[in-house]
């Protein structure tokens, strides 16, 4: 049973959509083994339908009365998208560069198509990691309980060694973030990178994300942002509150955008270009309270006021975004290119 | 007990029980004796040779699992036959096992959602006199169970040995001088399979006239896998010439035997007026969901040995839960590190104060051996369709 | 696949063909262990480790030890640069990830990291697949066919150096061609190929210029195209406006720039056509018809006038609106014109402002209404005195706006005259937001909003994009919004008009030139590229008279005529250095790093290729334009070289690329240091060889007036010149060199840079306008605002007024719009922006980004109402046409894109296409009449005043293939 929870919270208002973030994961990870399909991390364009394609519609997590729910486990030409590759090697050749079949699907495939009509469209980033769930669907399907939560930081790891590739798990989780490798017969998923973060090093999407809009940290330590902003503005929300699984990945969720136009070209204040309603489907009640605290506190640090609020989204110092604890104790830690430097020990509760 | 002594009995058994004991007749396998190495080609002249055993498996219900589709398919599915041999040498014993599949599926190195048609052989691991048969689904804590067990890959089959004491328990284990194959004929659009074990190995000794044995089918096109399977109830390889304790057939046999199960219609009666109210049964559906094994199918899968004394003395044969997080209470959130407390639902047992198991069905004890015998003979009726009978040989 | 998962596979492995028998593992019996049961893996789980381990030896294997690394950045031509770590593993590069250790300039400003992007991320993944160049190679078949002998590069380097040297004594050293392109752009690793050129005579054109990215509308306001701030900059505004850019996809590690200055208070504005990445995230979208943003600045402009809301202070002393224009001829009052008899004409000033050597004609007037007197003014290019500070101890001028006045010239004749600002009001009449609206499609409510925002806000900054100069009036547009930013008066700390600064790099001159023993053969880009292409068939199949009218007001074959006039002055070198110098002659050529088959419009490619006699290039992989060499050498890689890198001045530092140790380059590949040391050796051994067995002096003395002092290139003293003596022999030599020697890099040395992370930051020095404060986020032409340090105009003032007769003829004297030329035959303007999946051509095969795009095709995104009118649907195949020609794309449907036009991300590269059509086929092109015209004060040929290639004339339609 973990006795903390690592979190993370990702700044929608900041997130240009640049999937460095994605392609850092790749590198690190899914670039091999079975896992060249696999996006631990990816980034979709909302509204849209996502990666896997329509994964909100494949079921998993638990219902009102918390018993799990069934699911399906994606196909991976039609779901995920098959990784093509370029017939690279025939350049030398004089053929024309194509890929190897004819892919339909894939994991951004509708990048910034979004949703309206010109010149009133509105579209935003999610990035999207496993939500390392204090309450897993994947963790609650495994009829071999193969699935275990660390006790350090509350990561949910798949036992490599017990896991027989079942799939009931990938089945259970409403985000689909789980996934089955078939070349090793396992079912693997994000590990919030924590060999990395036991090295004192943020997990690679957050640390190596250019649009700075990723936190990372304890949501026991209160004075890390993570905590403020979930527990304190309450200003970062989970995605799809509504599957029960307790996500332990927030969103900052997006500014309705510029103002829409009237026929005659005339801007419509306070317009929603991004329908709130939209976005409680995704992020729950706690939308409305959340973008009220931030255009108040937008007003007044415009006008001049101090506002904490704004100082901490803000994130002045990159590597102080992340307080992840250096490789022994939990202390707060500068990111340097030679690793880890502890500087104090955020309360443990 | 002195070898010669127990060769004696065993015997006198193999005499007694040739005479038409129904026991002996619907639920063994007659063992083809042979010299030399138990050939492991599926396709091998001995295993045409010899006359098969039709033995049924039965779509597991009593454990609920997540997958829709799978769960969609199990609605629809049927028992399967299985065609049996079985041959020993002096070293090692084999068996054959067939059956029809509409689709040859195969497990491939780049696929997600396709899954593998495969089959298993499980064996207890302790069995004889006063042992009691494991729990069929993968054995229970008391009586542990070794599986043999072959999935169709792309490229030839990928083979499994593993020991069991109960759902989700399999644990993998290297054992020698196991051979098994797999291959799947597009003419008759049927699986073979054979599993060849030594005599003597993976903690059992196999030397015996009666060895229990299940088998379980999964149809890849149906995403079975795990527990989303077709199982056979204990069935009994019989060993010409081999040690046969009539004590031991009698224990198991119970049931098989005319007198020994009671009036169906009464039995129907009680099951529905008792069991249902933890329990499904087919139609009857009125418990939670997850509350206490399934019993759609139980007359397919469970001896009757079993099911008496599940309801007499259900602490003795307790089934190990399955994942209880499947059930969690609501409305109420805990902390973020706090476990989400489950509802218990799903919590088949627990444990007392001695650090016992304890089934959390109550004990039917008290009730009269005819009422008991009565239930039985109702629950072996579920979703049995024909009974095993000998065939002859092609 | 480095990694093992071998634990995990055993018991998994598929054993023999179907039937066969298989035995399980082990060898010897064991006891059976006991079943493992996880009753709730929550509560307790029993073995974490080893599942924990295997993840973290996997790591392990990607980040080494942890120090076996080295750094780098990209050196493309995003002009992002960005700090990188390589990290190393066998000789291998594993992965990179950004260095992120830039340090904080001031507690209240964010840092600048970790500053990186998709694209970078990923080049330990691209330098290893199969189109890498590994060995030089020789074309054996036809161009472009695909047949190639593996060669050594001794037998290559013959061969190229043999190319070189003959077309030097047959055609001269303009014979040939010897670039860079933009593929590679840096401060050591491009200079060595520019050195070789220099050194050889060899032409050479301007990139920026060529590729469409300049800002000569900037020029012509603020005497120089390249200015503006670092981003982070903007997190300080009150107000940032994007016109015609996207930096969420184009500028990504700068973006977070503008959220955290929005979080930080200031109102962001994006004005482009389409419904882009940034607007999304904006406070303000303006929906702007595209090719219409002079009409839209203008409109704005005028509003701010109408309204009064500017100060007259600032227009008074920064700017040439007080400086008599004549009524007559339009011409601008030059001191040489008057007649100084005049009583009105103020001589005590005259001999202040145009004292002892004062160059008369570029002293320029104004009326002052202090003494009511036409006065001299001072910093003026003519004037004595440089400042342009009206009141000081010795003078007091006070110009008047408005006004018209009588004057008399030298020759006695007296004519009326005006100021600039009063001709400037009367054109912009005809610009008003109503007048505009229906053109521009902007409501005039969002040009009053705009006018008022600019005008109120204490640091406003317009930062202007590339696609406004795409467009074939761009040059007027980028003038109009440079005018606009101008008139507002913001400048330094108040933000004003933002390009691309570029840092004061200084000492570098060793690397580059020879101390003028040698000088460059410098060609305009967009004109030697339109020449070598046969722009002008293009011109001709595209664009009908009425087209040419509508955006010049003259006939289609008129216009030409004109542009064809200005183009032979400046043809193959003339004595007197007028127009853009370009060159006909140019037949061999040795490039590198340049994708011009991508970049270039219409039938360029069989027009190049008609030309070339000889073509050798240096790329890292196969690209398109490389199946088409005759020779092609194998480079060095961006991990696999030493480099330094500062310009442009996104921000203040200077990063280092250093070869992780133990990197094993990939194949036979050398850096373009090593490569042009090779070429010259090989050179002058073939030259002198020559002037042995001949005795012939000319072997080794190739004539060249123009580009020598000595009047000729010495072949055997090739190898002295170009190694400074053997100083300069590697790219790393010339890292090594450029810290020692650039004043802005001082002070460090290699092994500070290192241990810092692979950057340094710039010193005070490396601000151009305005100093660089160690604190403080940097912005052009403080030193203008608060020194009243003359602008680098020949007025010395930001200029709206432009009296060339060219201009005057065309109406362009001050501040105006004209209509794009797109055919109006086809209903779609095709836009090609900048991309957020490659640098142009650079990374589009990368299989890791395509498959994060449209499964490894070219896609185009339609409009849903247009689509649904052609009967396509998403990722249908779509035939784009015009009467250029047909492409084949797949059709992307979101509703961002307008109506009337259509987008697709630049940079696919012909060979991704079918039938290697590339999209360019499409679009035909014509120079603009005022970007050829040349010397007029500061707009004289160079980095500040050459022209743009227009990417955004073409129109298409679509049908579904």
């Amino acid at each position: 049973m973990s006795k903390r929870q690592l979190a993370m919270v990702m700044d929608l208002n900041k997130c240009i959509g640049c999937q460095t973030c994605t392609v850092a994961c790749k590198t690190q990870w899914t670039n091999r083994n079975g896992r060249e399909y696999m996006y631990w991390n990816n980034v979709e364009t909302k509204p849209g339908a996502g990666y896997p394609r329509k994964w909100e519609d494949m079921g998993g997590g638990f219902d009102a009365a918390g018993n799990l729910q069934e699911g399906v486990v994606p196909n991976r030409s039609a779901d995920y998208g098959t990784p093509w590759d370029l017939n690279l090697d025939e350049a030398a050749l004089g053929h024309e560069i194509e890929p190897q079949g004819t892919p339909r699907v894939g994991p951004n495939w509708d990048e910034d198509e979004g949703a309206g009509e010109f010149p009133n469209s509105h579209l935003f980033y999610l990035p999207r990691i496993c939500n390392h769930c204090s309450n897993p669907g994947c963790l609650a399907a495994c009829p071999r309980g193969a699935i275990f939560k660390r006790d350090q930081d509350g990561v949910v790891l798949v036992d490599q060694q017990r896991c027989e590739g079942l799939r009931y798990c990938i089945a259970g989780c409403p985000y689909k973030k789980v996934y089955f490798n078939p070349k090793i017969y396992k079912s693997e998923k994000c590990i919030f990178c924590f060999p990395r973060v036991e090295k004192g090093l943020p997990p690679a999407c957050a640390q190596q994300c250019v649009g700075r809009i990723r936190f990372v940290g304890y949501l026991d330590d209160k004075d890390g942002q993570v905590h403020k902003l979930v527990n304190e503005y309450k200003v970062a929300l989970p995605l799809h509150p509504e599957y029960g699984t307790q996500p332990n990945v927030f969103y900052v969720p997006p500014l309705p955008g510029p103002p829409k136009f009237d026929k005659d070209g005339k801007p419509i204040p306070n317009s929603e270009r991004i329908p709130i309603s939209y976005l409680e489907s995704l992020f729950g009640s706690g939308v409305r309270p959340a973008l009220a605290t931030l255009e108040k506190e937008m007003k007044k640090r415009k006008e001049g006021k101090r506002s904490e609020l704004m100082d901490v989204l803000i994130a002045y110092k990159h590597s102080e975004m992340f307080r992840i604890g250096a490789p022994q104790e939990n202390g707060l830690v500068q990111i340097g290119r030679r690793g880890v430097k502890a500087v104090s020990a955020p309360p443990v509760r | 007990m002195g070898t010669l002594l127990f060769v004696m009995v065993g015997l006198q058994a193999v005499v007694s029980a040739s005479a038409g004991d129904p026991f002996m007749t619907s639920e063994t396998v007659l063992v083809q004796e042979v010299k030399g190495p138990i050939p492991d080609r599926v396709d091998d002249a001995l295993w045409r040779s010899i006359p098969p055993a039709t033995v049924l498996a039965y779509p597991q219900h009593s454990l609920h699992l997540n997958d829709k589709v799978a769960n969609a398919a199990l609605q629809t599915a049927k028992p399967r036959k299985l065609s049996v041999r079985a041959a020993v040498s002096s070293s090692e014993i084999g068996v054959h096992v067939e059956w029809e599949d509409a689709t040859e599926d195969r497990i491939r190195p780049d696929e997600t959602s396709v899954f593998g048609d495969a089959v298993a052989l499980q064996v207890p691991q302790r069995f004889g006199e006063g042992i009691r048969l494991p729990y069929v689904g993968m054995g229970d804590e008391a009586n542990p169970v070794v599986l043999y067990h072959q999935r169709a890959a792309s490229t030839g089959q990928v083979v499994r040995t593993a020991v069991a004491a109960g759902f989700g328990s399999s644990t993998r284990a290297a054992m020698d001088g196991v051979r098994m194959s797999l291959g799947y004929d597009v003419t008759t659009h049927r699986w073979r399979a054979v599993f060849v074990r030594p005599l003597v190995a993976h903690g059992g000794d196999l030397r015996q006239g009666l060895i229990p044995f299940a088998l379980a089918v999964w149809d890849g096109n149906h995403s079975e896998r795990g527990g989303n399977k077709s199982l056979t109830a204990w069935k009994f390889l019989r060993v010409p010439n081999r040690a046969l304790s009539e004590r031991y057939v009698n224990e198991v046999a119970w049931g098989h035997r005319p007198g020994d199960l009671g009036d169906v219609a009464k039995g129907r009666i009680l099951v529905e007026s008792v069991c249902v109210a933890c329990h499904h049964v087919g139609e009857k559906r009125l418990a939670a969901p997850g509350m206490a094994p399934d019993l759609t199918t139980i007359g397919g899968i469970a001896s009757p040995s079993y099911l008496r004394d599940s309801i007499t003395q259900p602490s003795e044969v307790v089934v190990p839960s399955p994942n209880p997080n499947q059930h969690l209470r609501r409305p109420q959130a805990p902390g973020v590190t706090e476990v989400f407390p489950t509802s218990g639902l799903s919590d088949w047992s627990t444990v007392d104060a001695q650090g016992k198991r304890v089934s959390r069905m109550p004990s039917f004890g008290t009730m009269s051996k005819e009422d008991v015998a009565a239930m039985v003979a109702y629950l072996r009726t579920l979703g049995v369709t024909t009974s095993t009978e000998q065939e002859e040989a092609p | 696949m480095p990694f093992s998962r071998r634990d995990v596979l055993k018991n998994l492995l598929a054993v023999g063909a179907a039937g066969a028998a298989s035995r399980a593992v082990a060898q010897q019996e064991q006891p059976l262990p006991h079943p493992v049961r996880v009753d709730d893996p929550r509560t307790a789980y029993p073995d974490t480790k080893s599942t924990e381990d295997l993840y973290r030896q996997e790591f392990a294997g990607t980040y080494g030890d942890g120090e076996a690394h080295g750094f780098a950045y990209h050196c493309v031509n995003c002009q992002g640069n960005c700090a990188w770590e390589v990290w190393v593993q066998d000789g291998r590069v594993t992965r990179e990830n950004q260095s992120a250790s830039y340090p904080q300039i001031a507690p209240d400003i964010p840092d600048a990291n970790p500053r990186g992007c998709n694209k970078g991320v990923q080049h330990s993944q691209v330098m290893y697949e199969a189109d890498r160049l590994l060995y030089p190679m020789k074309r054996m078949g036809e161009r472009g066919e695909g047949k190639w002998k593996r060669i050594s590069w001794d037998e290559a380097l013959t061969e190229v150096a043999n190319q070189l040297y003959k077309t030097m004594l047959e055609k001269g050293p303009e014979g040939n061609y010897i670039h860079v392109g933009a593929g590679l752009l840096t401060e050591a690793r491009a200079a060595s190929i520019k050195r070789l050129g220099t050194l050889l005579g060899a032409v050479r054109p301007y990139i920026a210029s060529y590729v469409g990215d300049m800002f000569p509308g900037a020029s012509v306001v603020y005497g120089e195209g390249n200015i503006g701030c670092t981003y982070d900059f903007l997190y300080t505004t009150n107000l940032s406006i994007f016109w015609g850019c996207n930096p969420n996809t184009s500028r990504i590690p700068d973006a977070h720039y503008i959220w955290e200055g929005k979080y930080n208070g200031s109102k962001v504005v994006v004005i482009t056509p389409e419904f882009n990445s940034t607007a999304i995230h904006a406070d303000l979208w303006v929906p702007l018809k595209p090719g219409y943003d002079g009409h839209l600045a203008l409109a704005i402009l005028q509003r701010m006038i109408e309204k009064k809301l500017y100060q007259e202070r600032h227009l008074k002393e920064l700017t040439d609106l007080p400086l008599l224009v004549r009524l007559d001829t339009r011409e601008l009052v030059r001191l040489h014109d008057v007649d100084e008899g005049d009583p009105r004409f103020d001589k005590a000033l005259r001999a202040i402002f145009a004292g002892e050597g004062a160059k008369d004609h570029e002293v320029f007037l104004a009326f002052n209404t202090r003494t009511k007197k036409f006065t001299p003014l001072p910093g003026c290019e003519g004037s004595t005195v440089d400042t342009l500070r009206l009141e000081d101890i010795s003078w007091k001028v006070n110009p008047a706006l408005d006004g018209r006045w009588k004057l008399r010239l030298k020759d006695g004749k007296e004519v009326e005259v005006t100021t600039a600002f009063s001709v400037m009001k009367e054109e912009l009449r005809r610009f008003s937001a109503e007048k505009t609206a229906r053109l521009t499609g902007v409501h005039p409510r969002i040009v009053d909003e705009l006018a008022h925002d600019l005008a109120t806000a204490k640091n406003g900054v317009i930062t202007m994009g590339f696609a406004v100069g795409k467009h074939f009036n761009g040059m007027l547009s980028q003038r109009a919004i440079a005018a606009l930013a101008a008139f507002t008066g913001k400048l330094g700390p108040n933000g004003g008009l933002n390009t691309e600064n570029e840092w004061n790099i200084t000492g570098l001159q060793g690397l580059s030139g020879f101390d003028g023993r040698y000088t460059h053969r410098f060609a305009s880009g967009f004109v030697s590229e339109f020449v070598l292409g046969e722009g002008m068939n293009d011109y001709e199949k595209h664009f009908a008279d009425e087209d040419v009218r509508r955006s010049t007001g003259q006939g289609k074959a008129e216009y030409r005529k004109q542009v064809q006039a200005l183009l032979d002055k400046s043809a193959n070198d003339p004595g007197e250095k007028q127009g853009k110098p370009y060159w006909t002659t140019v037949e061999t050529f040795l490039l590198f790093a340049d994708s011009r088959f991508r970049r270039n419009k219409g039938s360029y490619k069989e027009a190049f290729l008609k030309k070339a006699r000889f073509i050798a290039y240096g790329d890292v992989r196969m690209s398109d334009f490389a199946t088409y060499a005759d020779i092609l050498l194998p480079c060095a890689s961006h991990y696999e070289t030493w480099d330094i890198r500062t310009n442009p001045g996104y921000h203040r530092f200077a990063n280092l690329a250093v070869p992780p140790a133990g990197l094993k380059r990939v194949g036979e590949a050398k850096s373009e240091w090593e490569i042009a040391v090779l070429l010259v050796e090989k050179l002058q051994e073939i030259a002198t060889r020559k002037h042995r067995e001949t005795g012939d002096q000319r072997y080794i003395r190739i004539p060249d007036a123009a580009h020598t002092q000595s009047g000729f290139h010495a072949m055997d003293e090739l190898v002295k010149e170009y190694t400074l003596d053997g100083r300069i022999r590697s790219d790393r030599d010339a890292v090594e060199y450029a810290l020692e020697h650039v004043d802005q890099f001082k002070p460090n040395t290699p092994k500070t840079v290192v241990e810092r992370g692979g950057f340094l930051v710039l010193n005070e020095k490396a601000g151009k306008t305005s100093p660089l404060y160690k604190d403080k986020p940097y912005n052009t032409f403080e030193s203008q605002l608060f020194l009243r340090h003359r602008f680098e105009t020949v007025t010395g003032r930001l200029t709206f007024y432009v009296d060339h007769p060219l201009w005057i003829e065309t109406g362009a004297h001050v501040p105006t719009a004209r209509e794009p030329i797109r055919p109006k035959r086809f209903p779609f303007l095709l836009m090609t922006p900048h991309a957020r999946w490659s640098i142009h051509s650079m990374y589009k095969t990368s299989p890791i980004l395509q498959r994060l795009q449209r499964g490894g095709r070219p896609y185009v995104m339609i409009n849903p109402d247009v689509a649904r009118a052609r009967g396509i649907s998403d990722g249908d195949e779509v035939r784009m046409f015009n009467d250029m020609g047909d492409v084949v794309l797949m059709a992307k449907i979101a509703p961002g894109v307008p109506p009337d036009a259509v987008v697709m991300e630049h940079g696919w590269e012909p060979f991704m296409y079918r039938r290697k059509k590339g999209h360019n086929l499409l679009v035909g092109d014509m120079l603009n009449l005022l970007e050829v015209s040349d010397g007029w004060g500061h707009l004289k040929f160079g980095t500040n005043w050459d022209g743009n290639q227009h990417a955004y004339e073409a129109t298409v339609d679509l049908a579904k293939a």
